[in-house]
C-alpha cells in the first residue's frame, strides 16, 4: 500500500487551477455596478419582482449554521416564488441538494480528521505537553488533562500466512477502489466528451442554418433576448437601412430551438410586427348607368422564390414582402387624409377610393391569397377584366414610388444638411409623395380635356389647334430622371388660331399637383390683347366667346 | 493502586516521531477541511476554480497523510494506546470511547464492502501499470485538444507551420539584402544611397 499511494496522482491539473484563467468568467468580487445589476437581473429577474420579504426568507434560510436540506429548499423556492421558470427552480434545487451532499461529506471528513488529531495530540501530550496542547481541540482541552494517555509497544506475532492474508485483503480493497475510481473517471470523461460533442453538434446546426439561410446581403446583428437574457442573433428584414422611415423597423430574433432556428419578432414599442399576410390591391370600378362595375383588378402575387418551403430564408423574404406592403398602405393612408378635398376618400381602415368623373379607383389592403392554392379566385377574379392591366400598372406605380421615396430618403441622409428656406425644401422633395402626384395628374388630365374640348368646339376646321403636353419638361430632363414627369406638376399648353388674326394660347398649369390655373393670352394681328388667368373652364369659355366676338 | 500512581509513568512506548509527523499532517488537513467547510456554508458562492484548488490541496494532504501512516505502519501497528488514571474516565466515557475507536465508520465499512464486492478474486499483478496507463492515456488525449481559446490544436499546428514558412521567406531577402539599416535610414532622410 505504501508505494501505491505515492504513485497515484491525486492532484488536479495545475493548469486548470492556476494558469488557466477563463476569460469568460468574471471575478464576482470585482464586478462593476452596471455588471452587477445585469447579473442580478439575470439571476433574480427584474427588481420589480424582488421583494424584501423574499430576500429575508432566503437569507434566513441560508444563514442557519448547519443548514438542513429543508430550509435550503425553502430559500431556493423563496427566490423563485413568482417569476422563476420551472427549470431554474429545479436547477436550483438540484444545486442545493448537491451542495448539501458535498457539505455532508466535508463535515464528516473534518470530524474524522479532528478526532484523529485530538487522539494524536493527546497521546503526544504525555511526552511533549506543549506541542500536544497546541493542536488539541477546545473541547478536549476543557475536559481532559494533557498527558492522560499512554501507549506501549506490544510484540505481536503474526504468522506469515496471516500477513499474506492481510496483504491480500488490503490489495483487494485497494484494487476495488482503484477500479471504481477508474470507472468514475472514465464515466466523467465520457460524459464530458458526449456533452461537448453534443454542444458542437448543436453549434454546427446553428451555424449551418445561418450559413445556408443568410448571404452577405442580410443584416445579422447581435442582441439580447429580453425574456431569457441570452445573447442571440437577430435579422433586420425591414427597409430601414434602405431609407424607409416606417415606424416598424422589422427585426426578428433567431432563437435556437431543439436543433432548429425559430423566428421571434422583436418587440418595438406598441406596434410590434407586420400584421400578417396583407397586400395592397387596386380595383377600378367603371360608372355605367349609375351602377358601378368592376372593370379592373390588380393581382396579388409574390415572387416564385417567396413560395414557402419552410426555410428561414423564405420566411424572412415573406416578412420583408409584407412589411413593404404594410408600409405602402400606411403611407397611402397618411396622404389620403390630406387629399379629401380632391375626391380621395378613406372608406375604411383598409380602403381608400379615388373618384374621377367616370370611374372609381379603390386601393385596398387585403389578405393575401395564394393563387396557387386558390385557383378559383384567380380564374374568376383577375383574368377576365378589361382594365386589369391598368389596375396592375396602378399598383406597380405605387410600389415603385415607395421605393423612390426610400431612395430619396437615403440620398438626403447622405447629403450634408444645408440650410435652406422651408419653401425651397418642400419643393425639392417631391418624391415624398405617392398619391398626390397621381391624383394631381388625374385632375390635370380632366382639366386639359375640358380645355381641349372647349377649344375644339370653338375652332373651326380651317383654324389650327396645337396641343403640347408636359411643356415644362425637356427631353433631356426626362432622360436624366425617369420620374421627372410624375414629380413635376403638369403643364399643358394649347395654341389655337381662330378665323381672322386672333391667336389664343391657353396653359393649364397644375402648380401644386392638385390645383390648377388656366393662363390665357390672346394676340390680335401680332399685338397682345389679353393676358389673364382663370380658375375653371367655364370662365375660360366665357372669355373666349367674348374675344371671338370682339376680334372677328 | 496508590503505589502505581506515584510511580513515574513510563512513556518510552509512545512513538513520538511517528505521532509528531502525523500531528503535523493532521493539523494541516484539519485546517484545510475547516476552511472548505466554512466556504461551503457561506451563502455567497465561492468561485469553482478556488474550490477546486482547495480540493486539490486537501487531496495532496490526504496523500501525504496516508504515506506517513504507511511509513510508520510497523510502529503504529504494534502500539496500543490506553488512558492513564488521570483521564476522567467516568465523566468522559463517551469521549474516551470515541478517541479510542478503531472500527471504521459505517460509511467507510460500506465503502470497503463495496470495493470488495467489485473486486474479482484474483489479484492483478500489474494493476499499478493499468492505473499508470490510464493516467498517461488521459494526459495524452488531453494534449491532443485545445480547451481554451478559439483555435483547435490542428489549426494551431497548421498556423505554426505557416509561420515557419513565413519566417523562412522573410529570412531570405534579409540575407540577400543589398543595403544596411543605416543606408536605408539615410535614404529615407536624405534621399541618396552611398555605396
Amino acid at each position: 500500500m505504501e508505494g501505491q499511494l505515492k504513485d497515484i496522482p491525486l492532484t488536479l491539473d495545475s493548469k486548470l487551477v492556476d494558469e488557466h484563467v477563463d476569460p469568460f468568467l468574471l471575478d464576482e468580487d470585482k464586478l462593476s455596478l452596471p455588471q452587477l445589476i445585469k447579473r442580478i437581473i439575470h439571476e433574480r429577474h427584474p427588481f420589480v419582482s424582488i421583494t424584501e420579504h423574499d430576500l429575508e426568507l432566503e437569507i434566513n434560510g441560508k444563514d442557519v449554521a448547519t443548514p438542513s436540506p429543508q430550509s435550503l429548499d425553502d430559500g431556493a423556492e423563496g427566490s423563485d416564488v413568482d417569476t422563476g421558470p420551472l427549470s431554474v427552480s429545479s436547477q436550483n434545487e438540484r444545486f442545493y441538494k448537491d451542495k448539501n451532499e458535498a457539505l455532508k461529506h466535508i463535515s464528516m471528513a473534518l470530524n474524522e480528521s479532528s478526532l484523529s488529531l485530538d487522539f494524536v495530540s493527546l497521546l503526544i501530550s504525555c511526552v511533549r505537553p506543549a506541542a500536544g496542547t497546541i493542536s488539541m481541540s477546545a473541547h478536549l482541552k476543557k475536559f481532559v488533562p494533557p498527558g492522560s494517555f499512554n501507549s506501549d509497544l506490544v510484540q505481536s506475532t503474526v504468522t506469515p500466512q496471516a500477513k499474506e492474508e492481510q496483504f491480500k485483503e488490503e490489495k483487494i480493497i485497494g484494487q476495488g477502489w482503484k477500479l471504481s475510481s477508474l470507472e468514475a473517471s472514465s464515466d466523467t470523461l465520457h460524459n464530458a466528451g458526449a456533452r461537448l460533442s453534443e454542444e458542437v453538434h448543436r453549434e454546427k446546426i446553428f451555424w449551418d442554418t445561418i450559413k445556408k439561410n443568410f448571404n452577405n446581403k442580410e443584416i445579422l446583428y447581435k442582441t439580447r433576448d429580453k425574456v431569457t437574457g441570452k445573447r442571440v442573433f437577430a435579422v433586420k428584414y425591414g427597409y430601414a437601412d434602405s431609407g424607409s422611415t416606417y415606424r416598424v423597423k422589422g427585426s426578428v430574433m433567431l432563437k435556437p430551438m431543439d436543433g432548429s432556428l425559430e423566428l421571434v419578432p422583436i418587440v418595438e414599442g406598441k406596434k410590434t410586427v407586420v400584421d400578417g399576410n396583407r397586400v395592397v390591391r387596386v380595383r377600378i370600378w367603371g360608372k355605367r348607368d349609375g351602377e358601378d362595375e368592376l372593370i379592373g383588378e390588380s393581382k396579388s402575387r409574390m415572387d416564385e422564390k417567396l413560395k414557402s418551403d419552410g426555410s428561414i430564408r423564405s420566411k424572412i423574404e415573406k416578412l420583408r414582402y409584407f412589411i413593404f406592403e404594410e408600409e405602402l398602405f400606411n403611407q397611402l393612408m397618411d396622404e389620403a387624409v390630406g387629399l379629401i378635398a380632391y375626391n380621395v376618400k378613406i372608406e375604411s381602415e383598409t380602403k381608400i377610393s379615388i373618384e374621377s368623373h367616370d370611374e372609381v379607383t379603390e386601393v385596398e389592403y387585403v389578405e393575401y391569397v395564394d393563387e396557387a392554392e386558390d385557383e378559383d379566385t384567380s380564374m374568376n377574379g383577375v383574368t377576365e377584366r378589361s382594365e386589369n392591366n391598368r389596375a396592375e400598372l396602378f399598383a406597380t406605380y405605387l410600389r415603385l414610388m415607395l421605393t423612390l421615396k426610400h431612395k430619396e430618403n437615403l440620398e438626403s441622409k447622405s447629403q450634408p444638411t444645408v440650410l435652406k428656406s422651408s419653401n425651397t425644401r418642400t419643393l425639392l422633395k417631391p418624391y415624398s409623395l405617392l398619391l398626390k402626384p397621381l391624383v394631381g395628374r388625374f385632375r390635370h388630365e380632366d382639366a386639359a380635356d375640358g380645355v381641349y374640348n372647349l377649344l375644339k368646339t370653338l375652332t373651326t376646321a380651317e383654324s389650327k389647334l396645337q396641343v403640347k403636353k408636359y411643356c415644362n419638361i425637356t427631353t433631356d430632363q426626362l432622360k436624366q430622371d425617369p420620374f421627372k414627369k410624375i414629380s413635376t406638376p403638369g403643364l399643358t399648353a394649347f395654341q389655337a388660331r381662330f378665323t381672322g388674326a386672333l391667336t389664343v394660347r391657353v396653359d393649364v398649369d397644375s402648380f401644386d399637383f392638385v390645383n390648377y390655373v388656366i393662363h390665357t393670352k390672346a394676340t390680335f394681328q401680332g399685338k397682345p390683347v389679353l393676358s389673364t388667368k382663370f380658375e375653371d373652364v367655364a370662365q375660360l369659355e366665357e372669355c373666349l366667346k367674348w374675344l371671338m366676338d370682339v376680334y372677328k | 493502586m496508590q503505589a502505581e500512581q506515584k510511580q513515574p509513568v513510563d512513556h518510552s512506548g509512545v512513538p513520538v516521531e511517528a505521532l509528531e509527523a502525523l500531528r503535523l499532517r493532521l493539523t494541516q488537513l484539519t485546517h484545510s477541511l475547516n476552511k472548505l467547510q466554512a466556504e461551503f456554508k457561506n451563502p455567497q458562492l465561492t468561485h469553482y476554480v478556488s474550490l477546486q484548488a482547495q480540493l486539490s490541496i486537501i487531496l495532496t494532504q490526504l496523500g501525504s497523510l496516508s504515506s506517513t501512516l504507511s511509513s510508520y505502519s510497523d510502529v503504529l501497528e504494534r502500539t496500543v494506546a490506553y488512558p492513564l488514571p488521570t483521564f476522567p474516565t467516568t465523566e468522559q466515557e463517551g469521549l474516551l470511547t470515541t478517541l479510542l475507536r478503531k472500527k471504521a465508520t459505517p460509511e467507510v465499512v460500506e465503502w470497503i464492502e463495496e470495493s470488495k464486492s467489485k473486486n474479482t478474486d484474483f489479484l492483478l499483478k500489474d494493476d499499478e501499470d493499468i492505473t499508470k496507463w490510464a493516467a498517461r492515456c488521459t494526459v495524452d488525449t488531453k494534449e491532443k485538444y485545445n480547451f481554451v481559446g478559439f483555435k483547435t490544436k490542428q489549426e494551431e499546428r497548421e498556423a505554426n507551420g505557416d509561420d515557419e514558412k513565413d519566417v523562412d521567406i522573410a529570412d531570405e531577402p534579409a540575407a540577400s539584402s543589398k543595403y544596411s539599416v543605416d543606408q536605408i535610414l539615410k535614404f529615407m532622410y536624405q534621399g541618396d544611397i552611398t555605396k
